[in-house]
């Protein structure tokens, strides 16, 4: 017999995610979760156990034909070590190596050139030379730099903006009131500028281990006598010298 | 950029440029076109002062990349005058696609212009497009060589600058100077050292530079390395057919 439960809609309750305020704490576990992690953990310690079990009641006179091959170190069994790699394998992964490492560093140097695009390093001592063309003797020595560039005295070593007395006088600058509003934008900044310099080392640590890498591929396919040139040196890998064989 | 309280904005000697010190460190320009960039540079929004019914205003500027630019370079490494002021009409020699001459379009404002010319094609795709939202920037796809080819499209100019990458990039901005740059009127040339002669020292070659624009009629100001935005590069300044002060 239908009911009226069955013509009347229902509101469905929907289930609620974690709040955006707190969404640096994850995803919010619901029971459904909190029953698989607790499955997974029951699952381990009753294995735990029953390991530790079997080590309580092992037989100190046990035996087994494979024992007379096996090796152990400090009373705990080595397990036979994997064969190394053949030649072509070896070189094949190095490839693959080299292309990771080529990878990384561009993405550094994209992401440097990215940020060095909005910090000019304003702050940094002028490294440029500038020359000012004077047409005689008499002017080179009574050169004064404020008189100029027309600016005041103080300014006139701020290479990347030496106000004019005019624009001192009339234009105001625009933004922020106090020094607190930009307290914490400045610290962003000094983090982006620690972070470029982070980069920029970074790339260059790649560009070092790809030079490596590339020596290591070469050494690998060489034929025939290989000699020492140059040892390692400034971070570069060793310089060796081989006479080029054809390949048959 | 976000954040009208969180960025300070100074005016720059150069009438035109700002600089912006928050959470970056930047060179920029106004924008004429509020709310795009041209090449995906960063905008920053500031408060203006508050007008006479006491609405507030807000200004927006363009970050201007001296990694990119040779003229922002030059700005930052300490030049006393561009000579690109609002309202003058600038000559602009190697324009690529445009990046830079964006940002002279906003220096120059709605009564300058900015006669930008490039050769090579993709690039002059990229400078025609920006053209036609900035409507004092004139895009000629012209070899530099040959002012008389775009004679009929530049008038006088007040400022020729020169980003070529050539090596007798002296002779073209001369000749080019010669039919289109007014008496008393400047250059500024950017040169880059190993594109003249990779093989001389730098400062030799700046050297040089300077001595082949005396002897077309300029008289060199100033001269500047673009440290550490470039390496073995300068700008040199320069002013053309100076009026004689008489003693």
């Amino acid at each position: 017999m239908s009911s009226l439960r069955n013509a009347v809609k229902r509101k469905t309750h929907k289930e609620r995610a974690q709040p955006a305020s707190r969404s640096k704490f994850g995803l919010l576990e619901k029971h459904s979760d909190y029953v698989l992690r607790a499955r997974d953990y029951n699952a381990k310690r009753d294995r735990l156990n029953a390991l530790r079990l079997k080590a309580s009641l092992r037989n100190p006179d046990e035996f087994y034909f494979g024992m007379h091959k096996a090796k152990t170190k400090e009373g705990v069994h080595q397990v036979e070590g994997s064969s190394s790699l053949d030649h072509e394998t070896a070189h094949m992964l190095k490839t693959q190596d080299m292309a990771y490492i080529h990878m990384k560093r561009a993405v550094d140097i994209k992401k440097a050139e990215r940020l060095k695009a909005g910090l000019h390093m304003l702050d940094a001592p002028p490294q440029n030379t500038h020359t000012v063309f004077v047409k005689n003797k008499r002017q080179r020595r009574a050169f004064d730099a404020a008189e100029y560039f027309d600016t005041a005295p103080e300014l006139a070593g701020r290479t990347f903006n030496r106000p004019r007395m005019a624009t001192l006088e009339s234009k105001q600058v625009l933004g922020a009131e106090s020094r607190a509003d930009l307290k914490k934008a400045l610290k962003q900044r000094d983090a982006a500028y620690q972070e470029v310099e982070a980069r920029e080392e970074r790339a260059r640590k790649m560009t070092r281990a790809a030079a490596h890498l590339a020596a290591q591929r070469a050494l690998m396919t060489a034929r025939g006598t290989v000699t020492k040139v140059k040892g390692a040196e400034k971070g570069q890998p060793p310089v060796y010298k081989w006479k080029r064989q054809r390949a048959k | 950029m976000k954040g009208g309280a969180k960025v300070v904005v100074e005016p720059h000697r150069h009438e035109g440029v700002f600089i912006a010190r928050s959470k970056e460190d930047a060179l920029c320009t106004l924008n004429s076109t509020p709310g795009k960039a041209v090449y995906g540079e960063k905008l920053i929004s500031v408060d203006g002062p508050p007008t006479a019914d006491g609405a507030t205003t807000k200004i927006e500027y363009r970050v201007w990349n001296p990694f990119r630019s040779k003229i922002a370079a030059a700005i930052l490494g300490g030049t006393e005058n561009i000579w690109m002021a609002p309202g003058s009409k600038v000559l602009y020699l190697g324009a690529a696609a445009g990046t830079s001459v964006s940002h002279v379009s906003d220096i120059v404002g709605p009564a300058g212009c900015v006669y930008a010319v490039e050769f090579a094609h993709r690039p002059g795709r990229d400078l025609i497009n920006m053209a036609k939202s900035r409507t004092n920037v004139i895009p000629i796809i012209e070899d530099a060589r040959h002012p008389l080819k775009y004679r009929m499209l530049v008038g006088m100019v007040d400022c020729v600058f020169a980003d070529v990458a050539q090596p007798d990039q002296a002779r073209i901005v001369a000749l080019n100077s010669h039919y289109f740059l007014k008496n008393g009127g400047h250059c500024v040339i950017s040169v880059k050292a190993s594109c003249v002669d990779s093989t001389a020292a730098p400062e030799a070659v700046f050297a040089q530079e300077v001595s082949k624009l005396r002897s077309e009629g300029f008289k060199p100001l100033e001269q500047l390395t673009l440290e550490p935005y470039e390496r073995d590069h300068a700008v040199v300044v320069a002013e053309y057919r100076a009026a004689k002060k008489s003693k």
